[in-house]
């Protein structure tokens, strides 16, 4: 009775609540949606440690018995296990490291307002008001000239200046301050490397070595599409024959040597997407949804139980 | 049992809960926030959906179960061929492969697939053979080991059920992609079974599928991945065939009674769909009432 009728109640009274939610707009019951998601988000974070815990069943034992393949498992589980600590925010641990600071000190001779960087890293970057203040004519510059300190004569007043590294992954010195005329501000940018989520080892894995990968799968997605068209334009029957011109007709209409065999085929191509196409398409997207909302109250009114073992 | 007393008084709960809610959240709207909206006047025509389907689902529960015999219910070929797959996978000695999409657990086609799975795997457990699922994401593969775990017990089976065969690949789509097509290369699975929400790796998964010679059934309802499937699967599931399909494996009134809701309000919506392009063409030729407009504001 607990185990199978407690989870179903459960899980009806979160459903109704959220679906009531939207039809009913009170500030409470808005809350109690959030709260409800929240919850969601927290089981799903806690399903994320039985994710690891999973993929260590799944691949250790491979790799023990050498099984087919197993080095790849290695890879596998190194990477999970490399890009899991380079996640962590260290940098965080024990307090977090300042980016850096201005102070104002007396100095030029010339009694000019003057700004001087410092910045620990040589190919950081400054902004001096938003990129009002130009940097060699230019919006940004460069901290450091020749290995010597970038230095700017402002005019006396409140300004604001932001150094940063091209790269992510860095702390940003971001500070306002104020300068009079005589005065220099110097900007002590230590910009320290950040780790975690935004952190430069794991975002230079990420940009390195995931997406290129990422886009080599995508790439090969044109060849998986030219091998199943040839498959399913075969005209084997009326019905497939129909597909294989339609198919052609948009194929060319959609290329610019389609307007070269006829002027016409663009039109006709437009007209099979917004048309028959449409129409077939907005039937499937009704049914669908009417199919949706049905699946959804048979499992918010406690009909559907497979997700509860069924019976 | 689904008719038991005890099922009964559960659905009763569960509806006693609904209206409490409801009821609640209109009662203090009404009593205590008098000043604000209790209701989005702009959903009404939504609600009256949700509430005609809900109707309509009870009524041919009654009808169903007071003559099962008037419910005709069509085919579909596909859902018709997940049986015949599981037994040649049987007979090769070769697993079912299920990948349950790419969408998180709260994705209704998520949720489809994983219904389906819980049938799929009392199958898989009467036939003895084997079963990998594929998950992108935690929570949906915690899910399926249940659902997969509770499908051998109730065949009898609990001792077969392997939890490593369910696994959990990685939410990175392509890297999903790579992972499954690996799976399928190397486990050379006699069935390889798609059913929940895809985008582009599908063709990648089912072209993969077609490589290796399996017997492949691929389901969405993501309008731009039909035609993938379509091309590259054995059996292609529809739409809202996805939606049908456990009702359509489990054969009880209860979940009957869904298809039967779905064709009704679908032969509504046709009507409307009539009556709105009546009203809006002689709307924009001579002005005056637009339904589309009045039903959603």
């Amino acid at each position: 009775m607990v185990k199978k009728q407690l989870p179903l109640l459960l899980g009806s009274i979160a459903g109704i609540l959220v679906v009531a939610d939207l039809f009913i707009p009170q500030g409470w019951l808005a809350a109690t949606s959030d709260r409800l998601f929240e919850w969601g988000q927290i089981l799903a974070a806690a399903a994320l440690v039985l994710g690891g815990i999973n993929l260590m069943q799944v691949n250790y034992p491979k790799i023990r018995r050498r099984e087919e393949d197993w080095p790849y498992k290695v890879v596998l589980l190194v990477s999970a296990a490399a890009m899991f600590l380079v996640g962590i925010p260290w940098h965080e641990i024990g307090g977090t490291r300042s980016p850096g600071d201005v102070v104002v000190q007396r100095g030029d001779a010339a009694g000019r307002a003057m700004l001087r960087i410092e910045a620990a890293r040589p190919d950081a970057v400054v902004k001096i008001d938003g990129g009002a203040v130009p940097i060699d004519g230019k919006m940004m510059g460069h901290a450091s000239r020749d290995g010597h300190p970038l230095e700017v004569a402002l005019t006396p007043g409140r300004h604001k200046v932001q150094v940063a590294m091209t790269a992510s992954g860095y702390g940003v010195l971001d500070a306002e301050f104020e300068v009079a005329a005589g005065q220099v501000a110097v900007a002590r940018a230590a910009l320290p490397m950040n780790w975690g989520k935004e952190g430069r080892v794991r975002t230079w894995a990420y940009d390195h070595v995931f997406s290129p990968c990422n886009a080599t799968m995508f790439a090969l997605l044109a060849f998986f599409i030219a091998s199943a068209a040839f498959r399913a334009f075969r005209a084997r029957n009326t019905e497939a024959a129909l597909l294989l011109g339609a198919a052609i007709i948009v194929l060319l209409g959609r290329a610019p040597i389609g307007t070269l065999i006829n002027r016409n085929l663009p039109d006709i191509t437009n007209w099979i997407i917004d048309w028959p196409n449409n129409a077939g398409r907005r039937a499937i997207i009704m049914g669908a949804a009417l199919g949706a909302i049905v699946t959804g109250l048979r499992v918010l009114l406690g009909m559907e139980r497979q997700h509860v073992g069924g019976e | 049992m689904r008719g038991s007393r005890q099922e009964q008084i559960t659905v009763i709960a569960i509806w006693v809960a609904g209206i409490l809610v409801v009821g609640g959240a209109v009662g203090y709207g009404v009593h205590h926030l008098g000043k604000t909206a209790w209701f989005n006047a702009d959903l009404w025509f939504s609600a009256v959906v949700v509430i005609a389907m809900a109707a309509a689902v009870f009524y041919y529960i009654r009808r169903i179960k007071r003559d099962p015999e008037t419910i005709y219910v069509r085919r579909i070929p596909g859902v018709d061929a997940i049986e015949e797959a599981v037994g040649r996978s049987t007979e090769m000695g070769r697993p079912v492969l299920y990948v349950t999409g790419v969408e998180e657990t709260q994705n209704i086609q998520t949720v489809a697939s994983l219904l389906i799975l819980g049938h799929v795997a009392e199958m898989i457990a009467e036939y003895d053979t084997d079963i990998k699922v594929a998950n992108a994401y935690p929570l949906t593969m915690v899910l399926a080991e249940e659902i997969v775990r509770q499908g051998y017990a109730n065949v009898g089976r609990s001792d077969a059920h392997r939890p490593e065969n369910v696994m959990f690949i990685t939410p990175e789509q392509f890297a999903f992609a790579a992972g499954v097509n690996g799976l399928i290369l190397r486990e050379r699975p006699a069935t390889n079974i798609f059913l929940g929400r895809f985008f582009a790796e599908s063709l990648m998964l089912a072209e993969t599928g077609y490589v290796t010679r399996a017997i492949q059934i691929g389901g969405t309802a993501e309008i731009t991945q039909l035609p993938f499937f379509v091309a590259a699967c054995d059996y292609a599931i529809l739409g809202e065939e996805l939606y049908a399909v456990s009702a359509y494996l489990s054969r009880e009134p209860q979940l009957l009674a869904q298809l039967k809701s779905t064709d009704l309000i679908k032969g509504l919506v046709i009507i409307l769909i009539v009556a709105g392009a009546l009203t809006a063409t002689f709307s924009s030729l001579f002005g005056g009432f637009d339904l589309a407009t009045w039903l959603v504001p």
